[in-house]
């Protein structure tokens, strides 16, 4: 490829091509990333080498000790086989009369289930099982300061969500006030949007309207927070049109929710 | 000032080797900026250019002792950011096609005139590179921006170097193409 114009202006203009700025603490991440690596490669490292001693001490132990755990997870596994065939059988007999909804399953086996505990106890854990790992993933991936996707993936699998519990809530209040990237926060608001009416969710929603510095996410709030006439949320969405560093287009949509609100 | 230059990082590296955190933070804070915007360009997504920035300067400094030309850092990073994009991009099923499986956009004739362009905001350009096609982006961000050639694009992309070439001259009749409704419509 010949040297061409369009390349010259991207020469002559590269700065103002490369002018955004970064976005905040991967600096931070990368150490605390490098940290992490460190100390699992170090972990890997001092769990290998006893198992490499015990092995050159003599094979024979080895093979003995396998021997025996071999023997006794056979009989063990046999052992559970027994156990476990009866509560099997009910579970596979009663799904075929089933509808489709999974917590029905427990009422309708319930007499059957009755007779032992521990198969009541399992069929509980298989029915919740799916709800937990959810909710799990959710909140692992909220948790994970080091990526942006991940948080905002675990954002969009909130989003799914027709009911949030307590932990939830708190989650992604915590999300939407603390993360330190704007998209994330800006994402976090939407979901919690739909469940404004809560009265947690409302405070802290409210408390954003404070807080929150970015004013695309001001836009958002003030959207989202403007059509309530609670005279706490006019109070702060006063203050944030007297704030000198408010940016005027969120300054608009300020009085535009207060003139609103008033009529 | 050059030798001066390679001296320092070279000081910075031999520090990173000896795992001291401030020679991380300042190979960081001298190259980061750059290498975030050439992931940016050719993935057109913050999130995920933030994550793949962060993972290719973990993966540099882990292997920082075996960097043989230590005056030459940011290039060595900057590759190996832009593979991993480039890996992202696939496994999102992105294909970088040859000619013959690309629509017949942007063969019309459009005027490519340079003073049209040197008139321009750079906002505009900016805006028209990100508009582009995933593929066609790519090849024209390792080209404008990190000076590689069509043979280097087209064994990093898997593609041949003629359809880089032809892709490349399409893209830039498509930005030539954005700027000029930008500028008679006004959008």
């Amino acid at each position: 490829m010949e040297r061409d114009f369009f390349k010259r202006y991207v020469e002559e203009h590269r700065d103002a091509f490369e002018n955004e700025a970064l976005p905040p603490n991967m600096l931070g991440n990368i150490l605390n990333k490098l940290e992490e690596r460190k100390s699992v490669e170090a972990n890997l490292k001092l769990e290998a080498a006893p198992k490499s001693r015990k092995l050159t001490y003599t094979w024979l132990a080895v093979a003995c000790s396998l021997f025996i755990v071999a023997g006794a997870y056979l009989f063990l596994s046999q052992e559970k086989n027994e156990l476990t065939a009866t509560p099997t059988q009910i579970v596979s007999t009663n799904n075929n009369n089933v509808e489709p909804a999974p917590f029905s399953i427990l009422e309708e086996v319930e007499p059957a289930v009755k007779s032992t505990n521990a198969v009541k106890k399992q069929r509980i854990l298989v029915a919740h099982q799916p709800k937990v790992d959810a909710h799990k993933e959710i909140y692992t991936g909220l948790s994970d300061s080091s990526s942006v996707a991940n948080r905002m993936d675990a954002i969009i699998k909130a989003s799914a969500l027709v009911v949030l519990n307590e932990k939830m809530k708190t989650e992604l209040c915590k999300t939407f006030s603390d993360d330190n990237n704007d998209n994330v926060r800006l994402a976090a608001l939407e979901v919690l949007s739909k469940f404004s009416n809560d009265k947690y969710i409302h405070e802290q929603l409210m408390a954003g309207l404070s807080k929150q510095k970015d004013p695309i996410v001001q836009l958002e709030l003030v959207k989202i927070m403007g059509s309530n006439s609670n005279p706490e949320t006019t109070d702060k969405l006063i203050a944030m049109a007297n704030n000198p560093f408010t940016v005027d287009a969120v300054k608009e949509q300020v009085h535009y929710a207060l003139l609103t609100n008033n009529n | 000032m050059h030798l001066s230059i390679s001296i320092n990082e070279q000081e910075l590296v031999q520090q990173c080797v000896a795992g001291e955190e401030k020679g991380y933070a300042m190979l960081y804070n001298k190259y980061a900026k750059r290498i975030y915007h050439a992931v940016f360009r050719v993935m057109g997504n913050s999130a995920e250019s933030e994550d793949i920035v962060q993972e290719a300067f973990c993966t540099a400094f882990e292997q920082i002792d075996r960097l043989k030309n230590q005056s030459n850092f940011e290039g060595w990073v900057k590759r190996i950011a832009i593979n991993q994009a480039i890996s992202a991009l696939r496994k999102k099923k992105m294909v970088f096609a040859d000619d013959s499986q690309l629509e017949a956009v942007a063969d019309e004739d459009v005027d490519l005139d340079e003073e049209f362009l040197f008139q321009c905001q750079v906002d505009d350009v900016k805006r028209a590179i990100q508009e582009l096609p995933d593929g066609y982006r790519t090849i024209v961000s390792l080209h404008l921006f990190e000076d590689m050639g069509q043979e280097e694009i087209g064994r990093m992309l898997g593609i041949n170097h003629t359809t880089v070439r032809s892709q490349y001259h399409r893209a830039k009749k498509k930005i030539f193409t954005a700027l000029k409704d930008k500028a008679y419509y006004g959008t």
